[in-house]
């Protein structure tokens, strides 16, 4: 058994080791790793980060990678190949030719009309029933542009069953002559009659995101229009800053008269419904990238002006900027030393948040027309084009649309992150 | 305030719609002569103060100006015909945004890092990440012409403006419900919360009476800048779902170079929006006792 009692004899006195006590252990956390430290624990944060790289990264070598593969470039054209999925497929299309024979209530085709579903068929009368496979006007990306037609008569006496036969039975006749024909079924189900073209489907891998009405390679543009939208964004949401924080530093820094007018100035800015002018500014200037920067800058500062005032303001009366003061430092030493980098923080974060909201109004200004010129392919642009073909081509507008709101998740959450870490107010 | 802002925005528009590169009249068939006419028919051959203060003296008058594009029919008029279907669309969007909004920033908050929670945080994020104008045509997709369930074209019918409206209400309905979780969740840490529980009040009545009333007093202060990103966001749920109202009318008057009905229209967008913010100060003045004790206080 071990003997709990202890003797005074047990302790000795190890006397005291002041140089210890006055030793620092660990060495000290700045405000930038204490935050690196608190970002990197943020999942969701560092996700949003990788992705932006992913795609800010793709968007710089995307378009090489094509060029050197393909050759393609995000204007070169090629009216042969309009208009292609990414998952290939040449099942023709299908659409109604001539009937006399049934009535239905709706007409629903797949987006490539390879697949017709006709809801709640009512028999009508005896007569001709007929369908067209292929139509060139549609067809151009399968290459052979052949045409069909089945037609078949139908009597008094037969069902649904019957015609559903004949119907194959002919389509069958049509392809045993004509493989190229590759053929179709018709089945009736409940009050449906379901009829669908068959076909191989393959993945298109020269155009690995399939291409535009125009025959131009997706995959190109969407980088390509990547790096203008990533562009437009970084470019204005810098200038923007620095703007804010020159105008914004003078008015919090000098304070008094000064800050009252040029906050009155923000103010009444403020309240200009900044996309109206945006518009307005816009058709003032011929579209492109440079004045949607421009247009988007001076409709954009005044929030971080007033975030940095505000900043500045708070700072400027703690008690490091007093003491630095009265021990004699000019205020060159007191911007730069003290109020910028303290001040940063909050800057970054709403740096972070400005940009998913300069892309949006990049998309926005696409969309109503004003965004960069033709052969150009922001993802406004991209979008606004595939809005217009979305259902017959949907991949056009889902591709940029995963990019756009991609981007957009991604530096949300980010900036909440961010938040979350530089922000000194929300510290625990 | 709100004058001398107005009075900012229509000298802004004035100046900007006339440092436009080329006026109306340049179509190259049109006789000098016939150009001549028509530039002294619209008042642009006196000098530009001249015009300025004709131009704000209508304007204090209520007359917004004539369109070229379409002679004979003045601004006001076409503001007068189309924007009823604008606000049509655009109260509905604002009623689905705060209803659901306010009920799901409480649901989240109640359930406070739980599913519903994390639901409604989602819910937030994707409704600020997919703008409206790649939602629109998706919604119109999916449930207008695969389900079927409704026109994807607004017509005469209350259907046929639920998808505009909720495309046109989504952002919003985030910036809400993000909001309201947050203050619900500052409420709900009150003394008086703890106060309601320990008097054994029900559940329903601390939320009704107690938590709602004091979490939803910020809300109103986010609807003016609401009220603006809705107006902003009619312009291209319009044209998505092809409504008849303003905002196209907008889009083409910008194609077309129609100086007055551009001016026109930003202006009463602009009026708009800011009477829109000032009522919302007057009446959160109003409601929020807080402000008028502080206020006399002030005194």
């Amino acid at each position: 058994m071990i003997n709990t009692q202890l003797d005074k004899d047990d302790f000795r006195h190890i006397g005291k080791n002041l140089k210890a006590a006055g030793e620092i252990k660990r060495p000290s956390l700045s405000y930038w790793k204490d935050a690196y430290r608190r970002l990197k624990k943020n999942k969701i944060a560092i996700t949003s980060f990788l992705i932006l790289i992913f795609l800010i990264l793709m968007s710089l070598v995307g378009p090489i990678i094509t060029k050197s593969l393909y050759g393609h470039t995000y204007e070169k054209q090629n009216l042969a190949e309009q208009n292609q999925t990414p998952i290939m497929s040449n099942a023709r299309s299908i659409s109604l030719l001539s009937n006399e024979v049934f009535k239905y209530e709706k007409y629903i085709p797949n987006y490539r009309k390879s697949k017709v579903i006709l809801r709640k068929v009512q028999l009508q009368s005896a007569g001709q029933v007929g369908f067209k496979i292929g139509n060139q006007a549609e067809e151009s990306w399968q290459g052979d542009k052949k045409e069909y037609q089945i037609v078949v008569d139908i009597v008094d006496t037969d069902t649904w069953g019957s015609i559903v036969d004949k119907l194959n039975k002919e389509s069958e006749e049509i392809l045993a002559k004509d493989s190229d024909f590759r053929g179709i079924t018709f089945e009736k189900k409940g009050s449906n009659l379901i009829i669908e073209t068959k076909g191989v489907k393959w993945f298109n891998s020269k155009h690995w995101f399939g291409t535009d009405e125009f025959g131009r390679d997706l995959f190109t543009r969407l980088w390509e229009g990547g790096r203008i939208s990533f562009f437009i964004a970084f470019i204005s949401v810098f200038i923007t800053s620095i703007f804010g924080i020159v105008y914004g530093g003078i008015s919090g820094y000098i304070g008094g008269r000064v800050d009252d007018i040029l906050m009155r100035i923000v103010e009444i800015l403020m309240t200009v419904p900044d996309m109206l002018y945006t518009i307005l500014l816009l058709t003032v200037m011929n579209p492109g990238i440079k004045p949607i920067s421009i247009v988007l800058i001076v409709t954009g500062w005044m929030g971080t002006a007033r975030i940095v005032r505000g900043e500045v303001m708070r700072l400027k009366h703690s008690e490091y900027v007093v003491a630095s003061k009265t021990l004699g430092a000019d205020s060159k030493r007191i911007i730069l030393k003290h109020l910028i980098p303290n001040a940063m923080g909050p800057i970054i974060v709403d740096m972070t948040m400005m940009i998913p909201k300069m892309i949006f109004a990049e998309a926005f200004l696409s969309f109503i027309g004003l965004g960069v010129p033709v052969p150009f392919a922001s993802w406004g642009v991209l979008a606004n084009q595939g809005a217009k073909i979305f259902r017959q081509f949907p991949h056009q507008l889902i591709i940029p649309a995963i990019a756009i709101s991609l981007t957009m998740l991604a530096f949300n959450l980010l900036g909440d992150g961010l938040r979350d870490a530089l922000d000194p107010r929300l510290r625990k | 305030m709100a004058v001398l802002t107005l009075w900012v925005i229509s000298t802004l528009t004035f100046i900007l719609m006339h440092a436009l590169p080329n006026d109306p009249f340049t179509d190259p068939k049109l006789k000098p002569e016939v150009k001549q006419a028509l530039r002294v028919k619209y008042g642009l051959d006196k000098p530009r103060s001249e015009q300025y203060l004709i131009y704000m003296k209508n304007l204090i008058k209520g007359d917004l100006g004539t369109s070229i594009k379409y002679p004979g029919r003045s601004v006001t008029d076409m503001i007068k015909q189309s924007f009823p279907k604008s606000f049509s669309l655009g109260w509905r969007a604002l009623v689905i945004a705060v209803i659901f909004g306010v009920i799901l920033g409480i649901i989240a908050a109640l359930n406070h890092q739980r599913t519903w929670d994390y639901l409604s945080i989602f819910i937030a994020i994707i409704g600020v990440s997919i703008p409206s104008i790649i939602l629109g045509p998706i919604l119109a997709y999916v449930f207008g012409v695969k389900l079927g369930w409704f026109p994807v074209t607004v017509d005469k019918t209350q259907w046929s403006l639920i998808l505009p409206s909720i495309t046109l209400a989504l952002s919003s309905l985030a910036t809400i419900s993000r909001l309201m979780r947050t203050t619900t969740l500052e409420v709900l840490g009150q003394d008086y919360i703890s106060t309601a529980k320990s008097k054994g009040l029900a559940r329903f009545q601390i939320v009704w009476k107690h938590v709602l009333r004091n979490a939803i007093m910020p809300i109103i202060t986010v609807l003016g800048p609401l009220f603006a990103a809705l107006i902003t966001g009619s312009i291209v749920v319009e044209k998505i779902f092809a409504v008849a109202g303003l905002g196209e009318y907008f889009v083409s008057t910008i194609t077309e170079q129609d100086y007055p009905m551009i001016m026109g229209i930003t202006i009463f967008y602009a009026t708009l929006i800011i009477t829109s913010m000032l009522a919302v100060d007057i009446i959160y003045g109003l409601i929020d006792p807080r402000l008028k004790i502080s206020g006399e206080g002030g005194k």
